[in-house]
């Protein structure tokens, strides 16, 4: 299992590599740099010397592979550099973003996984019943909802309309004055509707693919064999059926990881979710160099580790895994 | 016509005022810095007139004026080559320590340090020779030049000397190290507010200052909600999660008639000195562009009304050229463009681009570099900011009409600090762009003198000897009668040449919760200038 764990860790770290570098070239390659940004926007342009030692102060007078290695040597340090926006530690400002999003995308993450478990597995059960063919026809619908859309739906309907939940920020301009219950409720109210952007297409998506699984393992050999020894259908599905169609569920959920974090941007614009992905939009807005790689290794990290963490978890349940 | 209610003034008796209330302004974006030397965006000024207080300030006409609570006189000596201005006894920070003519002086020589990144900042601190502090209450300075425009040189934003000096010697660029962005970040100011937080992504908090020595405001808390979605912002207007944002043409018009929003704002509109128009780069190797008549005809070929009316939904007005009618300079009396295609595209067939009759375009021989001639084709690109909701609207408009003359307009989005670079540089056949008028005409230096191609925002790379000449005239001159002549040649002399073709001045477009009142508007809009916001106040319920 621990040579298993290793040979998965060091395939992780030249992937962690490879989506730096072309991250660092692409970002570096892209028309507009932050020094011609700050001359741009300036009433009387900047001097030639200005120019070019705001270029120096930002290193950008250097090739980019010179800047790409000099980075790298930082990072493992786990020193990100400074913003060229505001002088700021790139790590402080992900410290201070990185909660919001992670936060949120572990909760939808599990309530979807909850949800597709329990519908799904309620519908494979009984299978061609009304909680079938209802969710059946709501995982399609929502899964062809885009979440901006429903992220404004939320809004006017939720949001305005009822007036139910506010929908700005994480919490409420006067949250200083609350008690700590008050501002756990405060929080909550806040996370509520961005965190049903979050979670339904996942909990869809997911809710098919018990669904399915679980079908397949209802009708196979085994839990046949497991009703012919007089087992419960609750034992059945508890016992058998479950953890089988679950097992490539671990799969999926590393796989769906990178595109709930993707997603946040987006929404958290919409939502003014002060996360990763609001600070992603400012940052490739301002030309933030070190902020866009930043985030993007914190990314990629966050993804690989679940990935990685799913590999290890899939070992443990199926043994076939390690030893192949 | 704005509701009465809206501007109604302070009441004598403060027991109607709740000066315990919060106001809650939209922010688009977070600021760059709150350091006032750094700040360069309409954002960052939202809090410079509210933590800092200038010895110069601008009412709401933008006129130039003492601030009451700082100055106590300027005087400019009898040879126009100097002037001392005395600073009010007592003046102090927000942490107590006494603001002095050493501050000012101070905050000159870091806004001259090349080493400081001044996008704003500079521009008229550096027509000024030297700033001294002769005491601790006499500031003075000295000019290069004798010109009118020096009262508004002598007006730039002032640092705390005792706090940003010791970071400077670590620091030069005052945003480099970890002191400098701390206290960029927790600034201390001497204005009618001080700073009390910044949620990063979320708000920035501001309380009143009780030992402001000015008129005290009414609101005692001013909360900046970081809202960048401009849908969201109206929402959030609606259910009472903030109490004013900025309205774009298409909420003034369309979105904010209903009952939800009477019942909790009201619409606040007023003459605004920002023009969006078209620059063309005049330069030599833009064979199109840079042809004055051809200019000509695309100023007569841009249907401002139609853009008025789909585009901007009425609620603009056609541009007037360089100088907005309210300015000082008021109206030039430069005709407008007419919109008129048959007049375009006689002015093109008689500059030589001819139309072909096989596919329909227009094109010229047009002489090269080695001696023969290649045939081009009439069109050019015209750049677009990416996120702006009225330019493509424009282009495409535009588009169609320039077809119908044998002209293709070729459509390119960029992105912000790209569209800016591109301009910067020089790349660029056409933009879109808009400009906000400042209060003194002699801004448009920037925009026309040849010597701004290199170091301004001459960005069509405009040189007009003549226009240079009066702009120089108008510069040096006192007469305010001989300047006015200046600046309307001028005008006339832009509209000549066009090297660009205004299409249409934006008004200031608001939303505000109704219980607000006090609101007066400027050009710049609501809060940009003194008092702005500090009027603001709301009842006692």
């Amino acid at each position: 299992m621990a040579r298993y764990a290793l040979r998965r860790l060091l395939v992780a770290v030249p992937t962690l590599l490879g989506i730096t570098l072309i991250t660092f070239v692409l970002v570096n390659l892209a028309p507009g740099d932050p020094a011609t940004s700050a001359a741009a926007q300036s009433d009387r342009g900047l001097t030639p010397e200005a120019h070019a030692k705001l270029r120096a102060q930002y290193g950008l007078d250097r090739p980019v592979i010179v800047r790409y290695g000099a980075w790298l040597s930082r990072v493992v340090r786990f020193d990100f550099g400074r913003s060229f926006h505001d002088g700021r530690s790139v790590r402080a400002k992900i410290a201070e973003r990185l909660p919001p999003t992670l936060g949120l995308a572990m909760i939808a993450l599990a309530s979807a996984v909850v949800i597709a478990i329990a519908v799904g597995g309620h519908a494979a059960v009984h299978a061609g019943g009304w909680v079938d063919r209802f969710a059946g026809v709501a995982c399609f619908a929502l899964s062809s909802v885009p979440r901006y859309v429903m992220g404004m739906v939320l809004i006017v309907v939720v949001g305005v309309r009822w007036g139910l939940l506010p929908f700005m920020g994480i919490s409420s301009t006067d949250a200083a004055d609350m008690s700590a219950p008050e501002r756990v409720f405060d929080l909550i109210k806040h996370g509520l509707l961005i965190g049903v952007c979050f979670v339904y297409p996942l909990a869809a998506y997911l809710t098919r693919f018990v669904r399915d699984n679980m079908a397949v393992v209802m009708a196979s050999d085994y839990v046949r064999a497991a009703r012919a020894r007089g087992l419960s259908q609750g034992q059945v599905i508890v016992a058998h059926a479950l953890p089988n169609a679950l097992l490539p569920l671990l799969t999926v959920i590393g796989m769906l990881l990178p595109g709930v974090l993707g997603g946040a941007v987006i929404l958290e614009v919409m939502f003014s979710w002060p996360g990763m992905g609001l600070l992603m939009y400012d940052a490739a807005m301002q030309r933030d160099y070190p902020v866009i790689m930043g985030l993007t290794v914190l990314t990629a990290a966050v993804v690989l580790l679940g990935t990685l963490i799913v590999d290890l978890l899939y070992a443990v349940i199926d043994p076939r895994v390690r030893y192949a | 016509m704005n509701p009465p209610s809206l501007s109604a003034t302070l009441p004598v008796d403060i027991s109607r005022v709740d000066i315990d209330a919060t106001l809650r302004r939209r922010l688009r974006a977070e600021p760059t810095a709150l350091n006032p030397i750094l700040m360069f965006t309409e954002i960052d000024a939202e809090f410079e007139y509210l933590l800092w207080d200038r010895p110069i300030v601008l009412d709401a006409s933008l006129n130039w004026q003492l601030n009451p609570a700082v100055t106590e006189r300027y005087t400019l000596a009898p040879d126009r080559m100097s002037a001392v201005l005395v600073l009010k006894d007592g003046l102090r920070w927000h942490d107590g320590a006494p603001f002095t003519a050493e501050d000012v002086a101070f905050s000159w020589a870091r806004i001259m340090d090349d080493r400081v990144i001044c996008r704003k900042a500079r521009t008229g601190p550096d027509q000024l020779a030297s700033c001294t502090a002769d005491d601790a209450r006499t500031v003075r300075f000295t000019f290069r030049r004798d010109l009118p425009t020096n009262r508004w040189n002598v007006d730039f934003p002032i640092l705390p000397k005792h706090l940003y000096e010791p970071v400077m010697r670590d620091d030069p660029t005052l945003s480099a190290s970890e002191a400098a962005v701390a206290l960029n970040r927790a600034p201390v100011g001497n204005g009618p507010y001080r700073f009390v937080e910044w949620v990063d992504g979320q708000r920035i908090v501001l309380e009143r200052w009780d030992d402001y020595p000015g008129e005290t405001p009414a609101f005692r808390r001013i909360v900046f909600q970081v809202t960048p979605d401009n849908h969201a912002a109206l929402l959030a207007l609606e259910t009472d999660q903030i109490d004013e944002t900025p309205l774009t043409p298409q909420q003034f018009a369309r979105e904010t008639d209903g009952e939800r929003f009477a019942a909790h704002a009201v619409k606040g509109k007023s003459s605004g000195w920002t023009t969006y128009y078209i620059g063309w780069n005049v330069r030599e190797g833009h064979v199109y562009t840079s042809e004055e008549p051809v200019r000509q005809a695309m100023g007569f070929a841009l249907n401002v009304p139609l853009i008025i009316e789909r585009v901007f939904f009425g609620l603009f007005e056609p541009a007037t050229g360089l100088f907005h009618d309210e300015s000082s300079v008021g109206p030039t009396g430069v005709a407008t463009t007419p919109f008129d295609l048959k007049l375009a595209a006689e002015q093109l067939d008689r500059a030589g681009w001819l139309r072909d009759p096989e596919d329909g375009w227009r094109y010229k021989e047009v002489a090269t570099a080695d001696g023969s001639t290649k045939r081009v084709r009439a069109g050019f690109t015209l750049n677009l900011v990416q996120g702006s909701q009225t330019s493509p609207k424009i282009a495409d408009i535009y588009q169609q009409d320039l077809r119908k003359i044998g002209v293709e307009l070729r459509t390119q989005v960029l992105e912000w600090s790209v569209f800016n670079e591109r301009n910067y540089r020089g790349d660029f056949d056409a933009y879109v762009g808009a400009w906000t008028q400042g209060p003194e005409p002699d801004d448009v230096w920037n925009l026309l003198h040849s010597s701004a191609i290199a170091d301004g925002r001459n960005y069509p790379g405009y040189a007009n000897a003549d226009v240079d000449e009066t702009l120089e005239a108008g510069r040096a001159t006192f007469d305010e009668t001989m300047r006015r002549a200046c600046y309307v040649r001028i005008a006339n002399r832009v509209r000549e040449d066009a090297p660009y073709t205004f299409v249409a001045s934006a008004p200031n477009l608001w939303a505000f919760e109704r219980g607000l009142h006090g609101v007066t508007f400027s050009p710049r809009g609501p809060a940009l200038f003194f008092p702005g916001v500090r009027s603001w106040w709301r009842a006692r319920e």
